[in-house]
């Protein structure tokens, strides 16, 4: 399983922190769960998924390169959870889907980089304004948490500042 | 000269270690070749022939003369005692080995140098004009600004995996020397009528494998607003860029499948949302960057120097140079000088370690320190005092770099082709030299006029042969080296707009040629234009404007068959 980490250190040991993926069987999902739905599912059925995982649970949205995060922009106090998809390190996407979901629709909870999450992208990752990273199965903790201090400074306003208020400003 | 403060500067230094660190890490095996090729691309190494090739950035093509020996150091000490200028401001290595690179950054680093973004799917160096900042047709600089996005451009965390590479080029002049609208996205900056700062904006040019002139999506963004702006075409670009074949990546393939209308309206969207935004520039942001930039101190000289007009009037060999390598100045008394690296015998932009500390000790000498790079290989010595010209016009002759082919067919533009690069079908190399030894009367060249003859070794277009007046492309047929010929490109328009104001993409003439035959095909189409041409200061270039490619065509055929 691929460990889950934040800049403070290790979430989870089994890269999920209790959510369960929700990937087409409703049944292997108890009520309660905390849920994460594909956006199609989400967008039709959050209702249901509601009510099914009821106040104890909580739902959550994983979003693929290309869906667009405007779709959930009026859902987002509902979401506990964005998990935003990496099909490979070179796809840059995600990194414009974060800084939307934070800049522009103002979402302030927990967004995760999954897939394939690696030591080398993890500063990038987080000025984008991901907080959690699913690291990929080979990738060492230990040196992935280095990783967010690749930088002490940066030229440009990022969406981190929406998390952590650390920004400079160009050239401060 | 920007002069980096300690935070540029932390910055540059933190990114040696961390690219050591991964370097380190690929060596050992920890790091896949996979994981380290966009990171070692990101930090201009790439994989050639015999060697790394490692390609540092020349910020808007600005350089000290301190860092001009440190080019010659690193030529010394880590390669084999020369280095290239390519097209895009930056310098080239073609033999570091991997595991002294870091070292190599390192001590770059601390002339306040780098080689971040000189490759790979990312924000690259930005590029401008040559005589920025002193040439008289300036409206406004574009120094600060293409300083300003060198900064915000710099480890962007939102833009290190585009699509594909990214070139922003800027101009301020009437003329674009910039070549801007063949760029990903191309800046004039410009004043309205009110004197206010904005910025023409180009989208989706760019060469390659579809060469396409980019489409202006904004007649004048205000200045405050150039951040904001840029981010929204990237954020558009990224988001919606084709990531399924390589070469439909480009943001132009996007422009033009998505339309320019629909493309300019997600752009406008994009920035509606943000121009409000951290990212709005203040005036106290870009005064406290241009303060950085070191000033040449000017004396008040005459406009012309009594002594140089008497040299000129004695020394024909002088006068030439005079006319095709020094350009006019905004300050009266001064003048701008190119020294060609076109020079019989040498690869064109290639230059030698002791070559490199001799143009620095001269630009100590003759000018304030600082040379400019230009994207047509050549050298520029800003802001050198007329009464000079004749003394450095000689100290340049001992070094065999006084060579007066700027704007002339010896002035070729070529990339480095099938002799160092992996990706090139054909050499370029060679073929320029056989072109240089064909033309090499300097009276014919001057008969011939201005021309632009441009050399790519493949469709990836790194000697910009499709804005060649005359341009050639390196092709691989049946495993052999084939080159097609182009005529009437331009990389950008006349200033007074009597060619329509536009870069413009040259047309292949037929059938391509095996290498023995280009410097025939060349000289066959200059005697076609010399017979076609209607006045002395009618250039090839018009003259394909004017007649069209089919007399140049029909000669060049006739003369093959």
């Amino acid at each position: 399983m691929p460990k889950l980490i934040n800049r403070y250190g290790v979430v989870d040991v089994n890269g999920t922190d209790g959510w369960l993926e929700y990937t087409g069987d409703a049944g292997a999902i108890p009520a309660g769960a905390k849920v994460l739905l594909p956006l199609t599912e989400f967008r039709e059925f959050s209702g249901t998924w509601q009510k099914h995982v009821g106040a104890k649970g909580a739902l959550g949205v994983r979003l693929t390169p290309s869906d667009d995060p405007a779709l959930i922009a009026n859902d987002l106090d509902k979401l506990a959870l964005i998990a935003v998809e990496f099909p490979a390190f070179t796809d840059g996407r995600g990194y414009s889907t974060a800084t939307l979901l934070r800049e522009r629709y103002g979402y302030k909870g927990e967004l995760r980089a999954v897939g394939d999450v690696l030591r080398d992208q993890i500063f990038l990752m987080s000025r984008s304004g991901f907080t959690t990273f699913a690291l990929r199965n080979d990738q060492s903790v230990e040196k992935a948490l280095a990783a967010f201090n690749d930088f002490s400074s940066y030229y440009q306003h990022a969406a981190d500042r929406f998390v952590y208020q650390h920004a400079l400003p160009l050239a401060a | 000269m920007y002069q980096y403060t300690a935070f540029d500067q932390s910055i540059v230094d933190q990114r040696v270690a961390q690219f050591r660190d991964q370097t380190e890490r690929f060596i050992s095996g920890e790091l896949g070749g996979e994981e380290f090729k966009p990171i070692r691309l990101q930090n201009g190494l790439y994989v050639q022939k015999h060697a790394p090739m490692l390609r540092v950035a020349i910020p808007y093509g600005l350089v000290n003369t301190k860092q001009v020996r440190m080019f010659a150091h690193i030529a010394r000490e880590y390669d084999h005692n020369y280095a290239h200028f390519s097209t895009r401001q930056n310098i080239q290595y073609n033999w570091p080995e991997l595991h002294r690179v870091p070292d190599i950054l390192a001590e770059l680093a601390t002339v306040q140098m780098h080689a971040i973004q000189t490759s790979g799917n990312c924000i690259r160096n930005t590029t401008t004009d040559q005589f920025a900042g002193v040439a008289p047709d300036e409206v406004v600089n574009p120094l600060v600004w293409a300083e300003i996005i060198r900064q915000w451009s710099t480890i962007h965390p939102e833009f290190a995996f585009l699509p594909r590479k990214f070139k922003i080029a800027i101009s301020g002049s009437a003329q674009d020397r910039a070549a801007t609208l063949v760029h990903d996205i191309g800046l004039i900056a410009m004043k309205d009528a009110s004197g206010q700062i904005g910025f023409r904006v180009a989208a989706g040019g760019g060469l390659g494998r579809t060469p396409i002139v980019g489409t202006v999506i904004r007649d004048f963004l205000p200045w405050q607003h150039l951040i904001s702006y840029l981010e929204a075409i990237l954020r558009v670009y990224n988001r919606l860029g084709r990531r399924d074949n390589k070469y439909k990546a480009r943001i132009k393939i996007l422009v033009k499948e998505s339309t320019p209308a629909q493309f300019t309206e997600w752009v406008e969207t994009e920035f509606e949302a943000t121009k409000n935004g951290p990212q709005l520039l203040t005036q106290a942001q870009v005064d406290a960057i241009a303060a950085r930039f070191t000033q040449a101190a000017y004396r008040e000289l005459p406009a012309d120097d009594a002594g140089t007009v008497t040299f000129s009037a004695s020394s024909g060999e002088f006068a030439r140079w005079q006319r095709r390598n020094v350009h006019a100045h905004r300050v009266s008394g001064y003048a701008s000088v190119s020294v060609s690296l076109k020079r019989l015998g040498m690869p064109p932009g290639d230059i030698t370690a002791d070559e490199l500390d001799a143009i620095a000790e001269l630009a100590d000498q003759y000018t304030q320190g600082e040379l400019r790079v230009t994207h047509e290989q050549n050298l520029v010595f800003a802001d050198v005092e007329k009464g000079e010209l004749p003394a450095l016009w000689s100290d340049l002759k001992a070094l065999g770099m006084a060579v007066p082919n700027i704007g002339l067919i010896g002035n070729i533009i070529a990339c480095p082709g099938g002799d160092f690069c992996d990706l090139a079908n054909a050499v370029s190399i060679p073929v320029a030299a056989a072109i240089h030894e064909r033309f090499e009367s300097l009276d014919y060249q001057f008969d011939i006029g201005e021309l632009d003859l441009n050399i790519s070794g493949c469709i990836n277009a790194c000697g910009h042969h499709h804005v060649g007046h005359i341009g050639i492309l390196g092709v691989d047929k049946h495993d052999e080296e084939w080159y097609q010929i182009t005529i009437g490109g331009a990389q950008s328009g006349m200033p007074n707009g009597t060619d329509g104001g536009t870069a413009k993409i040259g047309k292949i003439i037929g059938p391509s040629f095996a290498r023995a035959q280009v410097a025939d095909v060349v000289e066959n189409l200059i005697q076609t234009y010399l017979s076609l041409r209607e006045r002395d200061d009618e250039r090839f270039v018009d003259v394909v404007a004017r007649t069209g490619i089919d007399p140049f065509k029909e000669r060049v055929y006739a003369e093959v068959n």
